[in-house]
């Protein structure tokens, strides 16, 4: 098995020994949060179709808040911080300056984690006096324990000081190379921190202005609109903290599993500084159906959504265009018949194709839930949650997973324990999440919503257009099965991975890109230029709402009014001009 | 034609299953064409297997190795 994959080359293991275990901690930290969001997943899966009920519905939320925070916050945020620890030091070639630092930000996230999780937990037990029973968009009115809002704030300070370490690794580096372009990998790394800091400006307002405050009894009320606005300041950007690992994978690793190289450095420097820019000032299209928030701010959010499906579409060029490379480079011919010389077999690049697929399909279910109106016909039903398991349950996770089938022997010195297992994971993955994303999408189309134990109503059937609903809930099941399997059939392949012995030359070295950092121009490298831009864009799209929301609601409460603004607004109007235009028929009249 | 493996028609025919089941939906929502679950079950799963077998002599050829 393993002579396929040895290079001869030295690996990450053998170049930088202590990075490479901070790495493997923090993908082991991601994997068992895989483990238990999985399980969680299925239980909420199986007790919603009604199929089997290990726990009671009042238990739901906490089963739904513990598959939402451990699989998109810890999961895929452990996922983050280890990769970009690998690419930095591998792109910059240098050791991080200081690994007690680095393992002091890992062990800080560790402890926020497990404090959260422990809040979580604690909702099952009623004996005990804590609970957070809030799910991952955790803004008021639910409360949850302050510990779990502790936990939070200790692993978002831990992210904070992952990226400073990066940073620093750069500046040491630049220090040594004046004049040279930002390596892709890093460049890569300091963007995505970059607008994670502007965007965790929202979350940390709310959690520890409002929420812990309020959770600790210290006020007592809090203004609910604005909370959730300020949640969804952080909570659209925070998908594109999944995405960017996936895209940096994508971009560096996905050429080389295809035998080729990047198409082209410029364009994927282009797609990162778009993402700066864009990824924070759309969050309000979360709060299409919030009351308090006028439609012109919303049609703003709109605009600003519509222009990220650009960098998405340079991607799907750029991605497209290194893997037709890389599959005539390995003997592919014809206008589609390159396809089939792509390397299939390899677990790695399957995973990551599947996974960019799956994409392109959750890209378009979100433009229809950034549509203004048609999100109307969606909102809050399961749709939603179909949505989001294509993108981060798919183009995110099945591409941490299939590129820890190429990384792993990299930071261990030994072989996956089984390349045909590892491929059928992919696929299983793949088929169950297209049959139950599916499956959710019909349902929300058809109105069951989301977030609910018991998806039906006394007197009222939902009517689908084709099948029945028992059918979806199967494929639900189906799906949900599937899914769980895939992830008990990775996590098992990497742990029976450890009883190998190990190689030497496992090491998978990057090749350059095709049009290399030389054909950028040296302003994308400007990175306080970007960030500035980001900032105004940040505070031309929020300053007004964000304004309007503590006028009309008081910063700490009791809450907005419970129709539009835009209601309002019009009915003002209607009181200027009615008189006004009474008075001046009358004088027509007359 | 030799660059085609098995694995490559393992994922062709896990993707042509995805296809075909979102064709039903899709025939369903827009159309609002209601195809009975279990007939279109299995047809799906015979016109993959027929594909794949098809695929699998025609590109491959009997008795050769995988790739």
């Amino acid at each position: 098995m393993s002579s396929a994959i040895e290079s001869g080359e030295p690996t990450f293991l053998d170049r930088f020994p202590q990075e490479a275990k901070v790495v493997r901690s923090a993908l082991w930290s991601s994997f068992i949060a895989l483990t238990l969001g999985a399980l969680f997943g299925i239980i909420q899966t199986l007790h919603r179709t009604d199929v089997l009920r290990v726990f009671s519905s009042g238990n739901y939320y906490t089963i739904l808040t513990a598959h939402g925070v451990l699989m998109v916050v810890s999961f895929t945020i452990f996922f983050l911080v280890g990769i970009y620890t690998w690419a930095v030091v591998r792109s910059l070639d240098r050791p991080v300056e200081d690994i007690r630092y680095t393992w002091t930000w890992y062990g800080l996230m560790v402890l926020g984690t497990l404090m959260a999780l422990v809040a979580i937990l604690g909702g099952f037990i009623d004996a005990v006096d804590i609970s957070a029973d809030v799910l991952f968009t955790f803004y008021a009115p639910l409360q949850a324990h302050p510990l779990f809002y502790g936990g939070l704030a200790i692993f978002l300070i831990g992210t904070w000081l992952a990226g400073a370490d990066w940073f620093r690794s750069w500046y040491a580096w630049k220090q040594e190379n004046p004049g040279e372009r930002i390596p892709l990998q890093t460049f890569m790394v300091l963007i995505t921190m970059l607008m994670w800091y502007i965007a965790s400006i929202g979350i940390t307002i709310a959690v520890v202005i409002f929420l812990l405050p309020w959770s600790l009894g210290i006020i007592d009320q809090v203004n609910p609109l604005l909370t959730r606005t300020l949640f969804w300041f952080w909570g659209h950007p925070v998908v594109y903290f999944w995405l960017m690992p996936a895209y940096l994978l994508w971009y560096t690793v996905l050429p080389k599993v295809s035998g080729g190289r990047l198409f082209s450095d410029p364009l994927a420097r282009v797609v990162f500084v778009l993402f700066l820019l864009l990824s924070t000032p759309v969050g309000i299209h979360h709060q299409y159906l919030d009351p308090g928030i006028a439609d012109g701010f919303k049609f703003i959010a709109l605009t600003n959504t519509m222009f990220l499906l650009l960098p998405s579409l340079l991607t799907a060029f750029t991605v497209v265009a290194s893997m037709e490379h890389g599959a005539r480079q390995r003997g592919g011919t014809g206008l589609l018949g390159w396809l089939r010389a792509l390397p299939w077999a390899n677990p790695a690049f399957t995973g990551m194709a599947l996974a960019g697929l799956m994409f392109a399909a959750g890209g378009f279910s979100g433009m229809i839930n950034a549509g203004l109106n048609i999100n109307y016909l969606v909102h809050n039903t399961l749709w939603v949650p179909g949505h989001f398991h294509l993108t981060v349950g798919t183009a995110v996770a099945l591409t941490f997973m299939a590129a820890t089938y190429w990384l792993w022997p990299q930071l261990t010195n030994k072989p996956i324990f089984s390349r045909p297992i590892a491929l059928a994971q992919v696929i299983l993955w793949f088929v169950g999440m297209a049959l139950m994303s599916n499956a959710m999408h019909v349902a929300g189309l058809i109105g069951i919503p989301r977030r609910t134990a018991e998806p039906q109503y006394d007197g009222f059937d939902f009517i689908p257009t084709f099948g029945s609903i028992a059918e979806l809930d199967l494929q639900l099941v189906v799906g949900g099965t599937l899914l769980t399997l895939s992830a008990i059939l990775f996590v098992s392949n990497l742990v029976l991975s450890i009883s190998l012995p190990k190689v030497s030359g496992l090491g998978q070295p990057l090749p350059p890109a095709l049009s290399g950092p030389d054909d950028a121009p040296k302003v994308l490298d400007n990175l306080k230029l970007w960030t500035a831009i980001a900032l105004v864009l940040v505070i031309l799209a929020y300053t007004l709402p964000l304004a309007s929301i503590v006028d009309r609601g008081g910063l700490f409460g009791p809450g907005g009014t419970p129709y539009p603004t835009m209601v309002e607004f019009g009915s003002t109007l209607l009181e200027i001009y009615t008189p006004l235009t009474t008075d001046c028929i009358s004088g027509w009249l007359q | 034609m030799s660059e085609t493996s098995r694995a490559g028609l393992l994922i062709g025919g896990a993707v042509l299953f995805v296809i075909l089941w979102e064709i039903r939906s899709a025939l369903g929502v827009l159309f609002r064409i209601d195809t009975n679950i279990a007939v279109y079950t299995v047809v799906t799963f015979v016109v993959i297997l027929c594909t794949l077998v098809a695929l699998d002599r025609g590109l491959i050829g009997f008795g050769s190795k995988e790739q």
